[in-house]
């Protein structure tokens, strides 16, 4: 296991394999989206390690800055089409347990 | 620096990557087992697999019928497993997911003319699901193409137009009394445990390699749709902290089976 400990207010989990090159043009979105997202203009990216056959597994620890609980709702509406619409799309989901408790501790 | 008000959380999360075999579910969802097996054996928070990873296959293979409910029944049985062994794991894993023209506001002559298991002309969506906990949460739909030639369709403004839903998601049934639904489109997901959380969202393959500051082209990918309402993340979902954004890219080249 590899760990990264680090303040960084966005996380990035790419399965792009680490050999691609970080300076690569194509990725130049991910990171200039997700910067200007990251309030504190601080982005970490994990990568993941590639195998050409079988399954492998790569697995880092990463510190973020939370996000504070959110007390939207979510509702529903009648659609044609038999679609719904959620008034927004945050999801308020795992309310009662959340994360595992660990990961929640304030650190 | 953080200020007082500021909390960090530790995440541990686990990416997987495995050859998947295009129709051999069989030894496909064996890895799968491996992966969250794995996962959950490092304490695991999220466990991230490439596109297409639940029934092998790429985006120039694409298959000629995709039976949703089967995706489903599949998405769930995994859910159900990993739920089993850690309720708190949560998986995104991708997948094709059809959406019959009816639906959408399509011409049948409009690009994407594949089938449905209902036999309907149908466009079909490069998916990557979020699931926990026994059950189907949310899906992605990837909106951009840098491969010429796929018929996979992309979640474009012309068709988001037609079918409603705000910020280019809707919500779908995933089962036949509409019992379960499910998010789809650009869904972002707050993982909380009532005092702090994570905002949890995806980009796939190519949505990531588009990004733009106009503000009118929120229909190219999630940092569109994330800044568009009343310009910005933090309005977006309540915090600009806490953005955790997965991308699954292509997996291992997938061989179709003899």
């Amino acid at each position: 296991m590899n760990e990264a400990i680090s303040q960084h207010a966005c996380l990035v989990v790419d399965t792009q394999g680490s050999k691609i090159r970080l300076d690569d043009q194509r990725l130049s979105g991910v990171y200039h989206g997700a910067s200007s997202l990251a309030q504190h203009g601080k982005i970490i990216t994990l990568y993941a390690d590639m195998s050409s056959q079988g399954l492998t597994t790569t697995t880092h620890t990463v510190r973020v800055l939370a996000a504070p609980a959110s007390t939207q709702d979510y509702a529903h509406a009648d659609l044609p089409h038999n679609f719904v619409v959620p008034r927004n799309n945050i999801v308020p989901f795992l309310p009662s347990g959340g994360l595992r408790t660990p990961s929640l501790t304030k650190v | 620096m953080l200020n007082n008000e500021q909390q960090l959380i530790e995440l541990t999360i686990t990416q997987a990557f495995a050859n998947q075999s295009a129709g051999l579910m069989a030894s496909n969802k064996e890895n799968i087992a491996q992966a969250i097996d794995t996962a959950i054996f490092e304490g695991s928070d999220i466990l991230s697999f490439p596109m297409m990873s639940l029934a092998g296959g790429d985006l120039t293979q694409p298959p000629s019928v995709v039976d949703n409910k089967a995706v489903v029944l599949q998405l769930e049985s995994i859910a159900e497993y990993a739920s089993y062994m850690d309720p708190n794991l949560i998986i995104s894993i991708g997948h094709a997911w059809s959406v019959p023209h009816s639906e959408l506001g399509l011409k049948d002559t409009d690009n994407g003319l594949l089938r449905t298991a209902d036999n309907e002309i149908s466009a079909v969506f490069n998916v990557q699901s979020i699931i926990s906990r026994g059950r189907v949460y949310a899906m992605t739909v990837q909106g951009n193409h840098d491969k010429a030639g796929t018929v996979y369709s992309e979640w474009k403004f012309e068709t988001l137009n037609k079918v409603g839903g705000q910020n280019e998601t809707i919500e779908i049934p995933l089962g036949d009394s509409h019992d379960r639904t499910g998010l789809f489109g650009r869904p972002v997901l707050h993982v909380t445990n009532g005092d702090i959380g994570i905002n949890l969202a995806q980009l796939i393959g190519a949505d990531k390699n588009v990004y733009s500051d106009r503000i009118n082209h929120f229909n190219e990918n999630m940092f569109g749709s994330l800044r568009k309402t009343e310009g910005y993340y933090s309005d977006y979902v309540g915090s600009g902290e806490g953005l955790v954004l997965l991308a699954p890219n292509v997996a291992p080249r997938s061989y179709r089976a003899a």
